[in-house]
C-alpha cells in the first residue's frame, strides 16, 4: 500500500515537473506570424498611435520631458503592484536597443527580447489585434522623445503569479482572437470603432470581469461588479450598461471632455485615460468609438 | 457698558446654543444643502455641455451658465467650512485637513468657468473647446483628492 502510493506521488510530481519545465515553456509562445522588417515607421502617425493605444497612462508618472514614458505609477491589481516600464530610447532602461520586430512582438504577442513573457498587465491580450503599421509607427515615434536613464520599478507581486513561465499558459487560456476581422455588413466608421475599442484602446483589460487567474469573465465590456477580482469598471455594453441611454454626442463630448450627460465629470482611472488617450483623438475616431458602442447597448425593453 | 456686556452675554449664549445644537439639527441639513451646490454646479456644466455637444442655437447661453457657475463657486467656502463628513456625504475628511488647498482648487475651477465665460464669449470654437476641457478638468481635479470615489460612494450601500 505504502508503495502504490510512492508510486502515485511520485508520478504526480513527476508530471508536474514535466509540465513544468517541458510543456509550459512552449505555451504562449506563438509569435504573429506577420513580419514587420518590411515596414518602415512614421514618427508622426506614432505619436497619434501613443493616444490611440493609452500608452502615457500607465508609462509615464507625471508630465515633464524628464518622467515623460519613462516609467509609469503603481497600478494595482489583486496579483500585485504593477510599474509599466521605462519606453524612452534609452539603452539601458528604455527600448533603445529594440528591433522593430522585437517591439511588435513585445506589443502584440507579450514576449520579451530574450524570449520570456511580459506579463499581462501590459495589455497585449487586445494589442494583439494591432494592425503592424501602427506598432512600427509607434516605435518610430518613440524612437524621437527624450532618452530618460531611469530603470524601471520592480513589480510587487506574490508568487506563484511573480513566475513569468506560468504567463505562457494564462496566453494559451486568455488570448483567443488574434486579430480584428472586419465586418463586412458595417460601416467604416463601425469597424474603426471597432478596432479602436477591441484592439489600441483595449477598453476590456478593466470593462471586462475577470476571474481568479485574470481570465475574462462574462460578458465582454460588462463591466466588473465591486469586490470582484479585478478593476471595478462600470459596465458599457448590454444589460447593465451605464451609457445605455447615451447618445453618440454624449460618448464623444466625454471621451473628449470627461463631462458625463448630467454635468458630472469621470472618476478613478477614466480620469487619466480621458487626459492621456482618448481626449487627443481626432474626431473622426471619437465618432468611430461612440458608433461602435452604441452598437453594444442593448435596447430598453421596457 | 452693561448693554455692551449683555451682548456680549447673549451672542456667547446663542453661540453656545448654536453649537450645540448643529450636530442635532444642522448635520444633514448641511450636507444636503452642499451637495445641492454641487449638483447646481453639475446642471449647470451639463447644459452647456449640451449646448457645445449637439450644437444648439443657444450659444449666448454657454457665457451666462459659465458665470452662474462662477456665483455659486462662492458659496463653497462657506458651504464647507463645517467639518461634516459621516454619513450620506461623498465629503471626504482630507478635505478638513487641507483646507487651503481644497480652497485653491475651487478658485481655481471659479476661474476656469470664468475662462469659458469670455471664451463663448469671443466665440472662437476651437478655445471654447480647450476652456470647456480645461473647466472640467477644473472639477476632476478636486473630486480626485477630495470626493469619494464611486464604490466607496454613501449611495452604494443604499
Amino acid at each position: 500500500m505504502f508503495r502504490l502510493i510512492t508510486w502515485v506521488l511520485g508520478l504526480g510530481i513527476a508530471c508536474a515537473l514535466f509540465g513544468y519545465f517541458v510543456i509550459l515553456p512552449q505555451l504562449g509562445r506563438e509569435k504573429s506570424d506577420i513580419d514587420v522588417t518590411a515596414l518602415k515607421g512614421d514618427p508622426e502617425r506614432g505619436a497619434y498611435v501613443l493616444r490611440m493605444a493609452g500608452c502615457v497612462t500607465c508609462h509615464s508618472d507625471g508630465q515633464g520631458e524628464a518622467t515623460f514614458l519613462a516609467g509609469g505609477p503603481a497600478l494595482k491589481t489583486p496579483f500585485g503592484t504593477f510599474y509599466g516600464p521605462n519606453i524612452t530610447p534609452d539603452p539601458d532602461h528604455g527600448i533603445g536597443r529594440m528591433t522593430n520586430q522585437e517591439f511588435f512582438d513585445a506589443v502584440t504577442a507579450g514576449l520579451r527580447p530574450d524570449g520570456t513573457h511580459y506579463f499581462p498587465a501590459f495589455p497585449y491580450a487586445s494589442y494583439v489585434k494591432m494592425d503592424g503599421q501602427d506598432v512600427v509607427d509607434l516605435k518610430a515615434y518613440l524612437d524621437t522623445v527624450p532618452a530618460v536613464s531611469k530603470a524601471a520599478r520592480r513589480h510587487e507581486i506574490a508568487w506563484p503569479f511573480s513566475d513569468r513561465s506560468l504567463v505562457g499558459g494564462w496566453k494559451l487560456l486568455a488570448i483567443k482572437a488574434r486579430s480584428i476581422v472586419p465586418d463586412a455588413g458595417q460601416d467604416n466608421a463601425w469597424n474603426r470603432g471597432m478596432y479602436l475599442v477591441e484592439g489600441a484602446g483595449h477598453c476590456g483589460e478593466c470593462h471586462t470581469d475577470r476571474n481568479l487567474l485574470g481570465l475574462p469573465r462574462g460578458p465582454a465590456h460588462g463591466g466588473s461588479p465591486k469586490g470582484s477580482f479585478s478593476s471595478g469598471a462600470p459596465s458599457i455594453a448590454g444589460a447593465k450598461s451605464v451609457i445605455a441611454d447615451w447618445t453618440h454626442e454624449d460618448i464623444t463630448f466625454y471621451l473628449e471632455n470627461g463631462l458625463k450627460p448630467d454635468g458630472d465629470v469621470s472618476g478613478g482611472k477614466m480620469t487619466q485615460v480621458i487626459d492621456f488617450a482618448t481626449s487627443h483623438l481626432t474626431g473622426d475616431d471619437l465618432d468611430a468609438i461612440a458608433r461602435y458602442l452604441l452598437s453594444l447597448q442593448t435596447p430598453a425593453t421596457h | 457698558m452693561t448693554t455692551i456686556r449683555s451682548k456680549f452675554l447673549f451672542t456667547g449664549l446663542a453661540a453656545v446654543l448654536l453649537s450645540a445644537s448643529l450636530p442635532v439639527l444642522a448635520n444633514e441639513a448641511y450636507v444636503g444643502y452642499r451637495q445641492k451646490i454641487m449638483a447646481a454646479v453639475g446642471g449647470h456644466a451639463g447644459a452647456i455641455g449640451a449646448i457645445v455637444k449637439s450644437k444648439l442655437p443657444e450659444q449666448d447661453a454657454i457665457a451666462a451658465l459659465a458665470e452662474a457657475v462662477a456665483k455659486t463657486a462662492d458659496t463653497v467656502p462657506a458651504a464647507f467650512s463645517h467639518a461634516l463628513h459621516e454619513g450620506a456625504t461623498d465629503a471626504k475628511p482630507e478635505i478638513w485637513d487641507n483646507m487651503d488647498d481644497f480652497l485653491t482648487l475651487n478658485d481655481a475651477m471659479r476661474k476656469a468657468s470664468l475662462a469659458l465665460a469670455d471664451a463663448a464669449r469671443k466665440g472662437d470654437p476651437a478655445v471654447v473647446k480647450k476652456a470647456m476641457r480645461d473647466f472640467s478638468k477644473s472639477c476632476g481635479a478636486c473630486h480626485r483628492s477630495y470626493r469619494k470615489p464611486k464604490e466607496e460612494s454613501y449611495k452604494q450601500r443604499r
